[in-house]
């Protein structure tokens, strides 16, 4: 009996594809799915926040009220403040906002669940006038009013237990790539939030003076920090859109609007203002202590 | 963010070396394939009648090869969505002709130029373990028959 071996022709056993073109076709389609996915779940907790009353953020953050630390003047100030920016904005009458002072170097603001807005001395005394402290609690008291806590939280939650879900399985390098095409798409409604929020801040310092002057001024302050600081992110990796892009936006709605950006700037109330001194002495003594 | 510069660049790394290293295996095996064929592979487990004087030696040949970190990714990708893993086609291809020809060497080396009831056998090496990348492990082996004056042992 005779056996030979025939020459098998090259390439049965291996579909002829380029490996790159496989790759952008597949990556293509995975990140387009994460895209639908997050813009979907961005859709319906955008559409079911309407639905959570603000009553449940209260009593979400009830617990931790306690902590939050004595009022002192300067809260009571920022209060004052806060609530005529309140009555300003319209605010439905369950919706309270509590303003708190933090004794802290970090340039910095934020709102957070059941109308809570902290304000860090380390912005405050960097701010040139009561109306760029307006547009701050603005900006801030917005954020509470849209509810963006709340739902920068819900979209956090439930996309991040889909893509564990969807990449529980998978490789690490792969689930990179798609946590990293839906951090980027959060950040980009994070963007839209902070574009939502200064234009409600710039109405309430409207309607509060009946002119916008000092509005860029708080936006300046970050600036300059910038400079001081050095460094920058493209804007895509931002949860903030560029700083000169936010004065733009500003500067064109107070245009259309016939809004003038120049007019009388009150001062920050002088007792405040050597307040925050002191306690910027009281903070750094005692670091030098700990450090000594 | 870093993470996604750094997975650039491992797959960049990975398709770059993947793809040299593929090129100059298929060349190699292309060769070899040449220069073995006069050793016959035969699948069947029945020796050929009638031909005397036959001494059979148990002959084998194996290879791991390690996938690179593009295939992986490739393959990864598919997971999702399915069809054929096209990334690690060739990878197994490669895998199953080096055993063949490791196999076929050893057995033109003891004097053979028949290989009967040759089986194959493929493992995948570190698993699903998370984060490692997988290496294959193929195992060709057969009964090599070779006219009895002709053995070297």
């Amino acid at each position: 009996m005779d056996y030979r071996n025939p020459k098998i022709p090259e390439g049965i056993n291996v579909t002829e594809t380029h490996p790159l073109k496989e790759f952008a076709l597949l990556s293509a389609a995975a990140i387009a799915g994460v895209l639908l996915l997050t813009l979907l779940v961005s859709l319906s907790v955008d559409w079911l926040v309407s639905y959570i009353p603000f009553e449940y953020e209260q009593q979400l953050v009830k617990k931790y009220e306690p902590e939050m630390g004595e009022r002192d003047e300067v809260d009571a100030y920022l209060q004052g403040l806060a609530d005529k920016v309140a009555v300003a904005m319209e605010l439905p009458a369950e919706m309270k906002i509590r303003i708190h002072y933090i004794n802290d170097d970090t340039v910095n603001a934020f709102a957070t669940f059941g109308g809570h807005v902290m304000v860090f001395r380390g912005l405050m005394e960097k701010l040139p006038s009561e109306n760029a402290l307006v547009m701050l609690i603005g900006h801030e008291v917005a954020h509470v009013k849209l509810r963006h806590p709340l739902r920068a939280m819900g979209k956090g939650i439930v996309l991040g237990a889909l893509f564990n879900m969807v990449l529980g399985q998978s490789s690490d390098s792969l689930s990179s790539l798609m946590s990293n095409t839906g951090m980027m798409t959060i950040l980009s409604f994070s963007r839209e939030q902070e574009e939502k929020a200064d234009e409600e801040g710039l109405k309430a310092l409207w309607r509060q003076y009946q002119h916008v002057a000092g509005s860029l001024e708080l936006f300046r302050v970050f600036q300059k920090l910038k400079q001081e600081q050095g460094g920058s992110m493209p804007s895509l990796l931002r949860s903030h859109p560029q700083t000169t892009k936010r004065i733009a936006h500003l500067q064109q709605m107070a245009k259309m609007r016939h809004w003038s950006l120049q007019g009388k700037r009150h001062p920050i109330p002088a007792s405040i203002l050597s307040k925050l001194a002191a306690d910027k002495t009281a903070i750094s003594t005692r670091s030098k202590g700990v450090s000594d | 963010m870093y993470d996604l510069i750094v997975l650039i660049i491992l797959l960049a790394v990975g398709y770059i070396f993947g793809r040299i290293a593929e090129a100059r295996h298929y060349k190699s095996i292309l060769r070899r394939e040449q220069q073995y064929r006069n050793v016959v592979a035969v699948a069947s487990k029945i020796p050929p009648i009638g031909e005397q004087l036959e001494a059979s030696i148990l002959v084998s040949g194996s290879v791991v090869i390690s996938v690179d970190y593009f295939k992986r990714f490739l393959a990864g990708l598919r997971t999702l969505v399915g069809g054929r893993v096209v990334a690690y086609e060739s990878l197994l291809d490669r895998a199953r002709r080096e055993a063949l020809l490791r196999m076929k060497k050893e057995a033109s080396k003891v004097g053979a130029n028949k290989v009967f009831n040759i089986k194959l056998e493929t493992s995948s090496i570190s698993k699903n373990a998370r984060g490692g990348v997988g290496s294959i492990e193929v195992l060709a082996y057969g009964t090599a028959l070779a006219p009895v004056l002709q053995v070297r042992l």
